[in-house]
């Protein structure tokens, strides 16, 4: 082979990735975004709008990048075998991360929790807060979160089959029931008589369960942008890290919730 | 704590210095002692109002948490049960 | 199946297997299949296994489809009655609660240390002036 011709291939199956402005740009916006919500929280006049404007922004980069690498994936072909295995790799050292971030908030809880202070009355809750009764909406939202876990593991098996229909049914189910928990969850937090602001009960209520809410957004996105790579034949039955990782991350929310039905919810009732 | 005495009304009322009557309690063990302190104030607003404040067995919480508590607490306890939200149904 | 531009390509990687694995096998299992299998896909490990977890899920995608249908379907409906049976009772006990005036409202309720910096400040995110009450003279 002459050396003009050899060059044109790589021998290792490693993706040498491109520059790229989407990591600086990332990391200014997301510099925006907390530098305006702490100016907001201060109460200096008007930062909401930059507040705003940082999370547009946020989102916007964030989807060019993730654009460019659904190009590299999908189209360039850069998603070798090898590669895969580092993308999944990275995918489970950050659900790792998450499960160390939801361990805090719910060591927050349980210290709170398990040895009520004297100023609660020593009690939990605490007299004057009317808990959420755990058989009512949280038990239907637990049941819609295990249901979604059903439906998406058919979609799952589905695409692995080559079954394209029933994997774009599945996957559009499991987002229908994801929304209708996110929903109710809204319906709760709306005729809830305690707020965030009413003693450590509702603080380690609202950190608990507004943290899993927004990911459970996060995780609907994330399922959202698998169903339409599907719906455009970017997904094969062997070649489907991205959707794969969307599932990986909606079980971890579902664990989340399992755990904070159980203890926040029941035990905390 | 050994039982307190019926009081004898010949007895001549002397002021003695302050001495800490609370002895070590099992629910307790630990050095932190708040949860002590706030027990037997609870536990003797409970006994007044079950028994009225003449019963002399609440007596022995009034001198643990006496000694226990820091006044300012109780200071604070004191007003919440005036304005009717200490947050403990001491009627129950 | 495959559109005409990749023909070119499917046939020099055919012609690659067909020099790694022994040309006779190739040759026969080319004639001899029964199944429609595309000739490059040669025996060997990968290919095995690619085979096997794509047969493994046409069996269980078929179990987690009834789940969906038989077992989501159900539990969704006793949920959702239960969760309305359970809805109407609390607010029928709402009804026959004191109004939210005349609550004890505890000296851990309602904690503010400055305005929150939207609306008029005193009102958290989700405030629902129907079931949350602020009493602003409270003692202690």
């Amino acid at each position: 082979m002459i050396y003009k011709s050899k060059s044109n291939f790589q021998n290792h199956p490693f993706h040498l990735v491109s520059p790229s402005p989407w990591p600086l740009f990332t990391s200014l916006s997301l510099f925006i975004l907390t530098t305006a919500t702490v100016l907001f929280m201060h109460g200096f006049q008007g930062f909401q709008y930059l507040v705003a404007l940082a999370v547009f922004n946020v989102i916007y980069v964030m989807a060019l990048w993730f654009r460019d690498v659904i190009s590299e994936g999908t189209y360039l072909g850069n998603h070798t075998n090898a590669v895969q295995k580092g993308l999944n790799l990275g995918v489970g050292l950050f659900i790792i991360s998450e499960v160390f971030f939801f361990l805090a908030i719910f060591w927050a809880f349980f210290h709170s929790a398990i040895s009520p202070s004297v100023e609660l009355g020593a009690q939990w809750p605490p007299l004057g807060i009317q808990a959420v009764n755990p058989f009512e909406l949280p038990l239907l939202n637990t049941i819609l979160l295990l249901s979604s876990g059903v439906t998406i593991t058919y979609a799952h098996h589905s695409l692995i089959q080559g079954n394209r229909k029933g994997a774009l049914y599945g996957t559009v189910v499991t987002i229908i029931l994801a929304v209708i928990f996110t929903f109710f969850q809204g319906v709760e937090y709306s005729v809830s008589s305690f707020t965030i602001s009413d003693s450590v009960y509702g603080s380690c209520f609202y950190f608990g369960t507004g943290f899993h809410g927004l990911h459970v957004i996060i995780g609907t996105a994330f399922l959202a942008v698998g169903l339409w790579r599907l719906a455009a034949y970017h997904l094969t039955d062997h070649h489907h890290l991205g959707y794969e990782s969307g599932i990986l991350y909606w079980h971890f929310v579902d664990v989340v919730w399992l755990f904070l039905y159980i203890s926040v919810y029941y035990w905390g009732y | 704590m050994g039982a307190i005495p019926e009081a004898d009304p010949d007895e001549v009322l002397e002021t003695k210095p302050f001495k800490f009557v609370t002895g070590y309690d099992a629910r307790f063990p630990q050095q932190n002692q708040t949860k002590h302190c706030w027990q037997n104030y609870v536990d003797y607003y409970k006994c007044t109002t079950a028994k009225g404040e003449d019963f002399r067995p609440c007596k022995q919480f009034y001198h643990a948490f006496r000694s226990l508590c820091p006044k300012a607490w109780t200071d604070r306890w004191d007003g919440q049960r005036e304005a009717g939200n200490f947050p403990v149904h001491l009627d129950k | 199946m495959f559109p005409q531009r990749n023909l070119g390509r499917l046939s020099q990687r055919a012609a690659q297997q067909m020099r790694s694995a022994p040309v006779r096998s190739t040759i026969q299992r080319r004639f001899n299949s029964a199944e429609a299998k595309p000739s490059w896909i040669v025996d060997n490990e990968f290919n095995r296994e690619r085979a096997a977890v794509k047969h493994h899920a046409a069996s269980t995608s078929d179990l987690w489809r009834k789940l969906s249908i038989f077992a989501v379907i159900p539990c969704l409906i006793g949920g959702g009655l239960n969760a309305y049976n359970l809805w109407s009772e609390h607010w029928e006990h709402w009804e026959h609660m004191p109004p939210l005036e005349e609550r004890t409202e505890y000296p851990y309720q309602n904690i503010r240390v400055k305005n929150f910096p939207w609306g008029d400040g005193d009102k958290t995110i989700f405030w629902n002036s129907d079931v949350n009450y602020h009493n602003k003279d409270k003692a202690t």
